[in-house]
């Protein structure tokens, strides 16, 4: 039976092989300044209408086409139209590249967010894919460049905190989110000082993040995954910007190397001049960025990329309490000792070759190696004694984190266009990690949990197109090497095209996640790492999505969309850490098992009318989690819930010269936890028999409150110089443009934003938040 | 056109912040800052905070048994409150199989400023057991019972000076679970705080050269399961809003009523 089954098969393939004898034309579109392959333009067939978009790799194929001559229309938002004619006779082609010159009009100052519903790639049936540029964010105020900043003003995507770069999607946990950086897995892709992301947005080419409903090909995660592109390097010339400020210095440069490689060489380093000259702190970051690609021939590609930074802090709050004590003339805080000693690194090498095998058949090959350490301490003692018959307060705390990952991969993956109907796209990837943790609590040690799985992947999916509808089932499945057998991810993505522009997308999938995190949260003042914790002897996360969607693209250059999701996560774990030593000594202990769901709906607008661009969102949406140890197994709101989230971000072109730009988020306040008992714990010297006390607030009721509502509305505008000492240092640096750039942030800084209740007030808790009064900063850009 | 009503704009909404804020409780949130939203109503219970160590030893005759009790405070109230307890009485029994055998009552009465008690009357010895019986009025009894641990033990011979290290092993005993050790080095204090090990004795190491020093002192302090699982609570940090359950190994109230061992020997 199987058999027959397979020479049906290979009859079938044959039969639409041969059918008439088609042809297939392929190659990729790259910008004609930089050779730096552009995402999603579109390719037009004038005479047999069809259409196709180069993927993220920048390639196209066009099927299914017959003997003659044909004129190919290439059309990319910022860049001149360009027509090419093909001939085809007897055989397929593959085209050299097809380069694309920029549109002096529109340039890189384009503000418009990308509007193409169908513009990019397998985008096409994707339903929770947004799409953000390095344009985007710098129109983003107080996003100040950061990829980590930025993305909070997506649609389902929240702030853990307000100093924490990580970010919950839809209800997930923060742990669910899969960092890529051109395909290589980054642990932790962020900076201390400034909770930025570790990729300088001068490097970066393009940046996708599926918030949910992402096809076969990526996994181990349960929320979202956030590709980031880098660029290749400017096959024309010397490129680069330098960014000098207060805190941080950019320089990036990119530049020909031979005649078909290209590189790109990026850094930062971050000094922090007013807290060291304030606090005395001696914290620093760096990060640095080498790309090498080689356009070995008019069918292989080779990319090298290295990259390495590495975060330094040391905070003492000595130098500011002996402010505090000098300013208010009391002694509190002479004997209080806070400080917060850290450290973190990641190192990435990655080379990959893109080959066309042939016209229909594209393969990437990928191998890498990610590695990631972390140190994290933090300690506080404070004694303080008002007189010398009352009680003595002291509170004595610390806590050390600290984790080592290693992963080494090797993966491919191969695109192969077998008819106008269908598209395989099949892969596997082998990862072998070593994980490290140690955490010590209040001087007690939980000791080293050292393990080193492996895991195997490998994913098929079939993109079929039947006229209006497009389908893509796909099935992942992978082996872990501590349960030693195969776990099957199911996924199908639809989309179909209905009456009246509108388009109806779908999806439904699997997720499980093997590599879980602590959440440390309640121990440290924010949360900033994940510290990887890989599951051995507990099942896999496991998720199930269903999300459905609605768009119609409004004009020509706006899209207006709404979907709607449900997340059923019938297993998650939470870290009991409030277990002490003696109920759970070592990590696995205090893992517990539990439950979870979210579900909201999303609306966005984005796009562009006349001078104004961006976009505006709307969120609804609830989720909750449900573990035995806490409230008896009740259900209760997820630490990052939000029932309302309204962000908007937008650009108004006043003249070529300047940009003005907004921000606004509205959003509903996150639960908390708050303190209904003030309760004094006790500190013991058994050799003196000494007691002292500090009054803590406890609480059995997880998230029994939520905070008031948040608004951030931020002002920001760009400017050209062209007169001026600013104009007058570009010109002798030999630099092309230079920009000012100013923001206002918190503007609504009337409306003060909580982020804590101290319950220390008497007859009312006492909010704190950060921002309490509105911000301006200003900077510099020059471009040459 | 906005740019033309622009100040009328801005008038606009300072006087609807302004006639927001009039009322006294808006004012007031006003100026602190909006107050949280309950989701699931508060849920205070009251309740008595005890603080006990039952411990064998005396220091210059006086005994270094401790019994201090306060109570437990809402979090945010509109009355004035205090955790000072105006008004209670304890009774420490001594039962041997259940039996009790030795008892020893004392109260408390405001204004004596005595808050801390420090029975006397009483001798514990490893093993013994004891219970404690704590009354006020309007509050829950607390209870709560303790058994105090064996004297610690050096095992034999395993104490080395050597390599600028002092390094010995507490001999395996059940009846303690955390162990403070203070090594005191000529005017220093050296400090180890360890968890008894999961299996046999539990090795101790301080990074401390003791050739230049002549009086040295080693001091092990083991402690009962309650006051272990109290010393080692976990969630002390400042933050705020975070789920912390209370800190309490009693019953029908908070805090935590232990016993410990010692061990006193030069070096």
């Amino acid at each position: 039976m199987r058999k027959l089954a397979v020479i049906s098969f290979v009859l079938i393939l044959f039969a639409s092989l041969a059918s008439g004898q088609s042809y297939t034309v392929s190659g990729y579109v790259t910008d004609k300044a930089t050779r730096e392959t552009l995402i999603g333009v579109a390719i037009v067939i004038k005479e047999t209408r069809q259409v196709v978009v180069t993927d993220n790799n920048g390639f196209f194929s066009l099927l299914n086409l017959k003997n003659g001559d044909y004129t190919f229309l290439f059309t990319y938002l910022g860049y001149e139209k360009l027509e090419r004619k093909v001939h085809i006779k007897d055989k397929s082609v593959i085209l050299p590249e097809t380069q694309l010159g920029l549109n002096i009009i529109t340039l890189h100052d384009i503000t418009v967010v990308g509007t193409h519903s169908d513009a990019i790639g397998d985008r096409e049936v994707e339903t929770s894919q947004l799409q953000m540029t390095p344009n985007n964010i710098k129109n983003i105020p107080s996003a100040h460049g950061d990829i980590f900043k930025a993305i909070k003003f997506l649609p389902g995507v929240e702030a853990t905190d307000p100093f924490s770069p990580l970010y919950s999607v839809r209800g997930g946990d923060p742990s669910g989110n899969l960092v890529l950086l051109d395909g290589v897995t980054v642990y932790n892709p962020y900076h201390f000082a400034t909770a930025d992301g570790l990729f300088n947005t001068q490097t970066v080419k393009d940046i996708d993040l599926f918030v949910g409903g992402f096809g076969a090909e990526y996994g181990g995660r349960n929320s979202s995954i956030l590709y980031i592109t880098t660029k290749d390097g400017n096959m024309d010339k010397l490129h680069g910007e330098i960014e000098p400020t207060t805190t941080h210095t950019k320089v990036f440069l990119e530049f020909p190397v031979g005649k078909n490689g290209s590189m790109m060489v990026a850094g930062r380093y971050f000094y922090d001049l007013p807290m060291r000259f304030a606090l005395g702190s001696k914290s620093f970051f760096y990060d640095a960025n080498i790309s090498y690609t080689n356009r070995l021939n008019a069918k292989n590609r080779l990319t090298i990329k290295l990259f390495d930074s590495q975060d330094k802090s040391n905070i003492n709050l000595d130098r500011y309490l002996s402010y505090i004590d000098k300013a208010f003339d009391t002694d509190i805080y002479k004997d209080m000792y806070m400080s917060s000693i850290n450290s973190w690194s990641n190192r990435i090498a990655t080379a990959y070759l893109k080959t066309i095998i042939s016209p229909n058949i594209y393969l990437k090959t990928q191998v890498y190696g990610s590695f990631h350490a972390a140190n994290i301490n933090s300690g506080m003692d404070f004694r303080y004694k008002p007189d010398s018959t009352g009680t003595t307060y002291q509170i004595t705390n610390n806590s050390r984190f600290a984790s080592k990952i290693n992963d080494v991969c090797a993966k491919s993956a191969i695109t192969i266009k077998i008819d106008t109907i269908n598209t395989f796209h099949l892969g596997a990837e082998f990862n072998k990690y070593y994980f490290s943790n140690e955490t010590e609590i209040q001087h007690i040690s939980n000791g080293v949990s050292i393990r080193q799985p492996n895991l195997f992947s490998c994913f098929a999916e079939d993109k079929m197109r039947f006229g209006k509808l497009i389908v893509r089932p796909g099935l992942r499945a992978s082996r872990y090497s501590y349960f030693n057998k195969w776990e099957y991810e199911p996924r199908l993505n639809l989309s179909f095209d209905l009456p009246s522009n509108f388009k109806l997308k779908a999806a439904l999938g699997i997720y499980y996640q093997y590599i879980i995190s602590m959440n440390t949260q309640e121990y440290e003042i924010s949360q900033f790492l994940d510290y990887y914790y890989p599951l051995k002897n507990n099942a896999p996360t496991k998720s199930i999505q269903y999300i459905a969607g609605i768009e119609k693209p409004i004009g020509t250059h706006s899209i207006l969309s709404a979907n709607a999701y449900f997340i059923d996560m019938p297993l998650t774990y939470m870290f009991n850490l409030n277990l002490d030593q003696l109920q759970a000594s070592s990590f696995s202990d205090k893992l517990e098992k539990g439950n979870g769901k979210s579900y909201g709906i999303e609306i966005l607008w984005k796009g562009q009318y006349k001078k104004l661009s961006g976009w505006m969102s709307y969120g609804l949406s609830r989720t909750t989690r449900s573990y035995p140890f806490i409230k008896q197994g009740k259900s209760f709101l997820f630490d990052y819930d939000r029932t309302h989230s309204f962000k908007t971000v937008l650009s108004y072109k006043m003249t070529d010269d300047i940009t003005y730009n907004t921000s606004l988020v509205a959003q509903s306040g996150l639960p908390k936890t708050l303190e209904t008992t003030m309760q004094s714990y006790y500190y013991y010297d058994p050799v003196s028999g000494a007691l002292s006390s500090y009054p803590f607030g406890i609480e059995n009721n997880k998230n029994n409150a939520r905070l008031p509502m948040s608004i951030d509305l931020d002002f920001g505008v760009v400017k050209r110089i062209r007169s001026g000492f600013g104009a007058d240092l570009a010109e002798f640096l030999k630099a092309d443009k230079s920009y000012l750039t100013a923001t206002i942030g918190n503007i609504l800084f009337v409306h003060r934003n909580v982020s804590w209740y101290f319950p220390y007030g008497g007859k009312k808790y006492i909010p704190v938040g950060f921002n309490y009064l509105p911000t301006v900063t200003v900077g510099y850009v020059i471009k040459f | 056109m906005i740019r033309k009503h622009l100040h009328q704009i801005i008038l606009s909404l300072s006087l609807l912040l302004l006639v927001n804020g009039c009322s006294k409780e808006n004012l007031t949130d006003l100026v602190i800052g909006a107050q949280p939203i309950f989701i699931n109503g508060h849920q205070f219970v009251a309740g008595l905070n005890l603080f006990g160590v039952i411990r064998p030893d005396s220091v210059n005759g006086k005994s270094m048994n401790v019994i201090y009790v306060e109570k437990v405070i809402r979090a945010v109230s509109r009355t004035e409150d205090s955790t000072t307890v105006s008004d209670f009485n304890a009774t420490i029994y001594k039962t041997i199989d259940n039996r009790m055998v030795d008892s020893l009552c004392f109260t408390y009465k405001y204004p004596d400023t005595t808050f801390t008690h420090q029975p006397t009357d009483f001798k514990p010895l490893p093993g013994n057991h004891f219970q404690i019986v704590c009354k006020s009025p309007g509050l829950p009894t607390l209870t709560a019972e303790t058994v105090i641990p064996n004297q610690p033990a050096i095992v034999n011979n395993s104490i080395s000076t050597a390599n600028h290290k002092v390094q010995f092993s507490i001999l395996e005993d059940s009846t303690a679970f955390l162990y403070d050790v203070y090594l005191f080095v000529g005017t220093n204090q050296h400090y180890q705080r360890m968890l008894r090990a999961d299996s046999g004795n539990t090795p101790i190491e301080f990074d401390v050269d003791l050739s230049d020093t002549t009086v040295n002192k080693l001091v092990i302090y083991a402690y009962d399961k309650n006051l272990s699982e109290y010393l080692t609570a976990p969630n002390l940090f400042i933050k705020p809003n975070t789920y912390r359950p209370p800190f309490s190994t009693v019953q029908n109230g908070y805090g935590c009523f232990g016993s410990l061992n010692l061990l006193s020997k030069k070096l």
